[in-house]
């Protein structure tokens, strides 16, 4: 009996989906016009099928494609509204770096102890201390602007190798929203993270990932021209000196121009387009940063 | 314009599959919102794309073969999940419809309220309209167990979407009453 009932059920679940050749679908026919029962159980489903056709019918276009692709390996989607949170918070903040902190110092030790006796002869303490922590400095001082600007262009190319030509890895976060890049990055880097427009130049935000810097973790963003080359744009956190001139570095076809911008960072533009029009996006990104 | 820009862009392949995903991963038991719903279901078509072609098994044809593998890799992002959450909030513990409050049709409600083994079934056969051969192909399992699966997930469909009692009787008793006037 319960062998016959799940034949009855495939055969009715068959008629539904089609999947009966059109004589047994004939027969399926006759029978149902004979027993109630099919007939109402068949009506039901057709109708489900046809209600799950029209609920579902545009629901990949209900929601945008700026929102998406972020992903760590867990696949789990991350929680913008958090990080949007913690970006708008850290930008409402007051921003505290070496300078601020120094000049906050400053402006505290000269309104307290700016008249009295000892406070000369601790200032010259200070002073003392003071060159000989620059004295130290000097010493132990890395390597200059240009050479480090040589290893954020290592770095990119090698980024630039590893991921632009694979189509699977080539960005965690895919969105051709600059906002919406900045605001996935910024949280990772503790700091906001310009992500630079180069519609301009004709090169259309494909998404961005965390990568390997030349000393720590960067922010590498991926765009697209119309002709579907590609190019990357690494943005490096550092305390860096003022870069009047880009740097360039070649492997292969692959070339990356490093600058500085204003903005505590370093930032490269890689890809295999020629070296004065990389050169040429480089400004325009740092441009476009300095902007803000 | 990004070439994976707006979704008006893609492909009519990808379309589908992101049609497909969306209906897949809204699930009562995650609470996601429709971001992060989209976000997760881009990710995986984005990678279902990727997969070379000469992986596919033969007798499959592409669509299927897509659709296969967009369930195993949604299939590998729950178990990661429900591993991840593990001991935070028993599974299945939040209640069928509750979500009724976003603006989702009745369909939509009792499908979100469906385990997902019999949504991935019902989705194949009557949104993707797969056979049943090539539908139990891509969800690797038998026919018969394909047709347990459907037959469940039709049977929990028609129950969530019929009234309950009470709901008919808040149903009648709010429609005007109607007096034949001579």
């Amino acid at each position: 009996v319960i062998a016959e009932r799940d034949s009855a059920i495939a055969q009715a679940l068959a008629y539904v989906d089609g999947c009966l050749p059109p004589s047994d679908r004939r027969d399926f026919e006759k029978k149902m016009a004979s027993d109630r029962q099919i007939a109402d159980r068949i009506e039901v489903w057709l109708a489900q099928n046809e209600a799950i056709r029209a609920a579902f019918r545009d629901v990949d276009q209900r929601v945008g494609r700026a929102g998406a692709a972020a992903r760590d390996l867990t696949g789990r989607p991350p929680d913008r509204g958090r990080a949007a949170r913690f970006v708008e918070e850290m930008r409402r903040a007051r921003p505290i770096g070496p300078h601020a902190a120094s000049a906050e110092i400053g402006r505290a030790v000269e309104t307290r102890a700016a008249f009295s006796q000892a406070a000369i002869v601790r200032r010259l303490r200070l002073g003392m201390v003071a060159v000989a922590a620059l004295l130290i400095l000097v010493a132990t001082a890395g390597p200059d602007p240009r050479e480090r600007a040589a290893h954020f262009a290592d770095a990119a190319i090698a980024a630039y190798r590893t991921y632009v030509g694979d189509r699977r890895q080539a960005v965690e976060f895919v969105t051709s929203d600059a906002k919406a890049l900045e605001r996935w990055l910024s949280p990772q880097f503790l700091q906001p993270i310009d992500v630079p427009d180069l519609a301009g130049a004709g090169f259309a935000l494909i998404g961005g990932r965390v990568t390997p810097g030349a000393e720590g973790p960067a922010a590498f963003a991926l765009y697209a021209n119309a002709e579907g080359e590609r190019i990357g744009l690494m943005v490096e956190p550092f305390e860096s000196p003022e870069m009047t001139k880009p740097i360039s570095r070649s492997t292969g076809e692959v070339t990356a121009v490093s600058i500085a911008v204003r903005a505590p960072a370093s930032l490269t533009v890689v890809g295999r387009e020629a070296t004065p029009h990389l050169i040429e996006l480089a400004r325009l990104a740092g441009a476009s940063s300095a902007s803000r | 314009m990004s070439p994976l820009g707006p979704t008006a862009e893609w492909s009519p392949e990808a379309r589908a599959l992101r049609r497909f995903g969306m209906a897949l991963a809204r699930d009562n038991q995650w609470d996601d919102d429709e971001d992060s719903t989209a976000a997760l279901v881009d990710s995986l078509v984005d990678r279902t794309l990727a997969a070379r072609p000469e992986q596919a098994p033969r007798g499959l044809s592409r669509r299927s073969w897509l659709l296969s593998l967009f369930v195993r890799l949604y299939r590998r992002h729950v178990r990661l999940r429900l591993a991840l959450e593990d001991g935070d909030e028993p599974i299945g513990a939040r209640l069928i419809g509750e979500s009724a409050a976003r603006p989702d049709s009745a369909v939509e409600r009792a499908m979100r309220a469906m385990s997902f083994e019999l949504r991935e079934a019902l989705l194949l056969v009557a949104l993707e309209r797969l056979s049943h051969v090539e539908a139990a192909a891509a969800l690797e399992i038998s026919l018969s167990a394909l047709l347990q699966r459907l037959a469940r997930a039709r049977a929990v469909l028609a129950q969530q979407m019929t009234p309950r009692p009470r709901e008919a009787f808040r149903a009648r008793s709010r429609a005007p009453h109607l007096r034949v006037i001579e």
